[in-house]
C-alpha cells in the first residue's frame, strides 16, 4: 500500500506564538514536501523558526492555520489510537541525544519499547529485533544492556537512531543530530543516515544551521529566514547559484573557505 | 615592560614537556603526555583533536584550575617569564583574569544569571585593574560596543536571560578584556552558537589579537574554525602532540595520517549527496592508550609492526613543522600527497 506521492507535505503551514505582549508567526506560510527515499535540508538561523517546523510536520505541535499531510492523509482531526497509529510512519531524532533517552531503560529495551508498542510481536522477538537494530547503527551485542550514561555522546545518538528505526518510519525528522559530536563521530553517523536511506528508502527532513555538511545529505535544501521559506532547491543549485541574499549570506558564514575550498588543499578523498 | 615582551621573539607562554596524570586506583591516567605549547603575542594558536584529546584539559593546567591530587610536571612552564607550577594559589589568582582570560563554550551558563552584565563585566576591571565605578563604567560602555553591541548603555542593564546565545558570547567576550589580559584562552567559544554568528565572534576574537600583546589559544573540533582563525595549529591525538606547524602548510599537506583522518571527516561545502570519506579504521576509539607503541596504532592503517613497538617522538621537519610519526617521511606520504591537487576546490562559482 505505497502512496505515490509525497511523504510529508505542509500546506500553507503557520505557527504563532507569544511573546509577551505580542503573538509572533515562529512559521509562516510555509509550503514544502518531502518524497520517499528523499532528504531535504532545511537551514536558517537561530530563531528562525526551522525547530517548530520540524515540529509541527511530526505533529509534536499543531499549527494555527493550514496542514500538514503524511502519504496523502490530513492529520489534524486525528487523535488518540488513530493518531498513534499514524504516528508510527514519523519518527524524530534530537540534538541532544543522551538527554533524549531515558537515563533509567538500558539501550536494548528503549529500542525494543516502540516496536513491542507498535508491531504485534513477543518480547522476546522485540528483544532480538532490538539487538538487529543496534548492530544496524553499529552497537555490538554489549551496548543492549549499558544505560545511556554508560555511552559516549556518538553512542547515544547511534541508540537514538536505532530507537527512530524501530517502528520502521517512513519519514524522520533529524534537528541538529550533529552539534555535539566530534568531526569524526559525526561523520561516522552521516555515513551511517546515507546507508540507512540507501537501504531502506527513508526520507528524512535534516535541520541544521550549518551549510557546510548537507552537501553530503540533502537532494534539496530550503532556507528559512524569520519563519519563512525564502529558497527551495536543489542541493546543487542552490551551492553553486544561490539566489536569496541570505542564502548566500549563510553561505559565506561557512568558515575556513578561503583556506579549504579556494586553495589546492590536498588530501586524497579515498583515505 | 621590558622590551623583550613586546616583541615577537618573546613567548607570553612557553610550556615544554608537559605531562598531566589523573590519579587512578589502577595507576595514573596520562591526560596530557609531553606537550609543547608556546604562543606569541598577536598569535593565535589552534588546539584540535576529538574529544577526550585533552585540550580542555590543556586549557585548565595553564589556568592551575585542575582538581586536588593531579599531577602535573613540566620541563618548562612559564608565562611572561615567570614559572607558573611554582606561583602562590594569591598570585595565581591575580594571573587567572589580568594574566589570562578564559571564554568558555556555554556562555549563559557562565554568566551570573542575577547581576546585570554591566555589572560583570565591570567586576573585572574593578578587581584587576583597580578602577573606580565612573572610570569602571565607561570601560564597560567601551567594552560592549568594542564586542559589537548596540546600544550598549541599555545592554549593560540587561540580565542574562533577555540574551541570545551570541549576546552572551559577547558579553563573555568583554568580560574577559575587562582585565586587560596577555592571553585569552578560548574553549570552543563559537560552538554552541549559529553560523552567522560564529563567523562575527570569529571576526572579533581576530581583530582582539591585532592589539600589541594579546596572544590566543582557540581549542575546537571544527577545523573550519581553525582555517578562518589561527595562524599555527596543533594536533592532539589521546594526549599527545601528533603534528604542528603553520595552520596553512598543515592544512594543505598533513602530515599525520591523523591529521589526515580529521581533515577527511570534514563534510565539503558544496559536496554532491554522498558518503563522507573516512577510513573505516578511525571508527571508535583507540584500544590501547598507555601502550608503548603508537597511541594511533590501532586506527591507523598504515601502521607497521615498528609503530606498534615504537613510540614516535615529534621530528623536526623545519619551519615550525613538526610530527611524531615514524612513517610520515616516507616516499609514500610524498607521493600521496600529490594525489588529488585541488580535489576541494570551491565548487561555487555564482555569486
Amino acid at each position: 500500500m505505497t502512496h505515490g506521492g509525497p511523504v510529508v507535505e505542509a500546506v500553507d503551514l503557520t505557527k504563532v506564538f507569544r511573546s509577551g505582549p505580542v503573538w509572533k508567526a515562529a512559521v509562516q506560510q510555509v509550503n514544502l514536501h518531502i518524497d520517499a527515499g528523499e532528504t531535504l535540508g532545511l537551514v536558517g538561523e537561530s530563531g528562525s523558526g526551522k525547530s517548530t517546523l520540524g515540529r509541527l510536520l511530526t505533529r509534536l505541535l499543531k499549527p494555527e492555520k493550514g496542514e500538514v499531510r503524511w502519504e496523502g492523509e490530513r492529520i489534524r482531526h486525528l487523535r488518540g489510537r488513530g493518531l498513534r497509529f499514524a504516528r508510527r510512519r514519523i519518527q524524530m531524532v534530537f540534538q541532544d541525544a543522551s538527554a533524549s533517552l531515558n537515563p533509567r531503560m538500558i539501550a536494548g529495551a528503549a529500542v525494543a519499547e516502540g516496536i513491542r508498542i507498535h508491531r504485534r510481536v513477543t518480547a522476546g522477538e522485540a528483544h532480538l529485533l532490538a539487538e538487529r537494530l543496534l548492530e544496524r547503527v553499529g552497537l555490538d551485542r554489549s551496548f543492549f544492556s549499558r544505560f545511556p550514561a554508560e555511552l559516549s555522546g556518538g553512542q547515544a545518538q547511534r541508540v537514538a537512531i536505532a530507537r527512530a528505526l524501530s517502528v520502521e518510519p517512513k519519514f524522520m525528522v533529524l534537528d541538529e543530530p550533529f552539534s555535539a559530536l566530534d568531526p569524526v563521530t559525526s561523520a561516522e553517523v552521516l555515513n551511517l543516515l546515507l546507508s540507512l536511506q540507501a537501504e531502506t528508502g527513508i526520507a528524512f527532513l535534516f535541520i541544521t544551521h550549518d551549510l557546510g555538511l548537507l552537501g553530503h545529505l540533502a537532494d534539496r535544501i530550503a532556507v528559512m529566514l524569520r519563519g519563512r521559506v525564502v529558497e527551495t532547491a536543489s542541493a546543487d543549485v542552490l551551492f553553486r547559484s544561490p539566489e536569496h541574499e541570505y542564502t548566500r549570506l549563510l553561505l559565506d558564514s561557512v568558515p575556513g573557505q578561503n583556506r579549504l575550498e579556494t586553495g589546492t588543499l590536498m588530501v586524497r578523498q579515498d583515505l | 615592560m621590558s622590551f623583550q615582551q613586546c616583541g615577537t621573539s618573546s613567548p607570553l607562554l612557553r610550556v615544554e614537556g608537559l605531562h598531566v596524570g589523573y590519579p587512578l586506583e589502577t595507576g595514573v591516567h596520562e591526560a596530557l603526555c609531553g606537550v609543547d605549547l608556546t604562543v606569541r603575542p598577536g598569535e593565535i594558536v589552534g588546539l584540535v583533536g576529538e574529544s577526550g584529546s585533552g585540550k580542555t584539559t590543556l586549557l585548565q593546567t595553564l589556568t592551575r584550575l585542575l582538581p586536588e591530587g593531579v599531577v602535573i610536571s613540566a620541563r618548562t612552564f612559564q608565562f611572561r617569564n615567570a614559572s607558573l607550577l611554582e606561583m602562590t594559589e594569591a598570585r595565581m589568582r591575580k594571573i587567572r583574569g589580568a594574566g589570562m582570560a578564559m571564554i568558555f563554550q556555554n556562555p549563559k551558563e557562565s554568566l551570573n544569571p542575577i547581576r546585570s552584565v554591566g555589572d560583570q563585566i565591570a567586576e573585572g576591571g574593578r578587581l584587576h585593574q583597580g578602577l573606580g565605578r565612573r572610570a569602571a563604567r565607561t570601560l564597560v560602555l567601551e567594552l560592549l560596543a568594542r564586542v559589537g553591541l548596540q546600544d550598549p548603555i541599555r545592554m549593560a542593564r540587561a540580565f542574562p536571560h533577555e540574551l541570545s546565545g551570541g549576546m552572551c558570547q559577547r558579553v563573555m567576550i568583554a568580560m574577559a578584556l575587562a582585565c586587560k589580559p596577555f592571553l585569552l584562552l578560548a574553549d570552543e567559544p563559537t560552538t554552541a552558537l549559529d553560523v552567522r554568528t560564529q563567523s562575527e565572534i570569529l571576526k572579533i576574537l581576530k581583530t582582539l589579537v591585532r592589539d600589541p600583546g594579546m596572544g590566543m589559544v582557540y581549542v575546537t573540533h571544527d577545523l573550519r574554525v581553525i582555517a578562518d582563525v589561527a595562524h599555527r595549529v596543533l594536533v592532539l591525538h589521546e594526549g599527545r602532540l601528533v603534528e604542528e606547524g603553520h595552520v596553512q602548510a598543515v592544512l594543505e599537506t598533513p602530515l599525520h595520517p591523523y591529521t589526515r583522518c580529521l581533515l577527511s571527516a570534514m563534510p565539503r561545502l558544496g559536496a554532491r549527496k554522498g558518503p563522507v570519506a573516512i577510513s573505516r579504521r578511525i571508527a571508535g576509539r583507540p584500544h590501547v592508550r598507555d601502550s608503548s607503541g603508537c597511541g594511533f596504532v590501532t586506527r591507523c592503517d598504515r601502521a607497521t609492526d615498528r609503530c606498534a613497538l615504537v613510540k614516535p617522538i615529534l621530528q623536526d621537519h623545519g619551519q615550525q613543522r613538526r610530527v611524531a610519526c615514524h612513517r610520515c617521511g616516507e616516499a609514500y606520504m610524498k607521493n600521496d600527497v600529490g594525489g588529488h591537487p585541488g580535489a576541494l576546490r570551491k565548487e561555487r562559482t555564482g555569486k
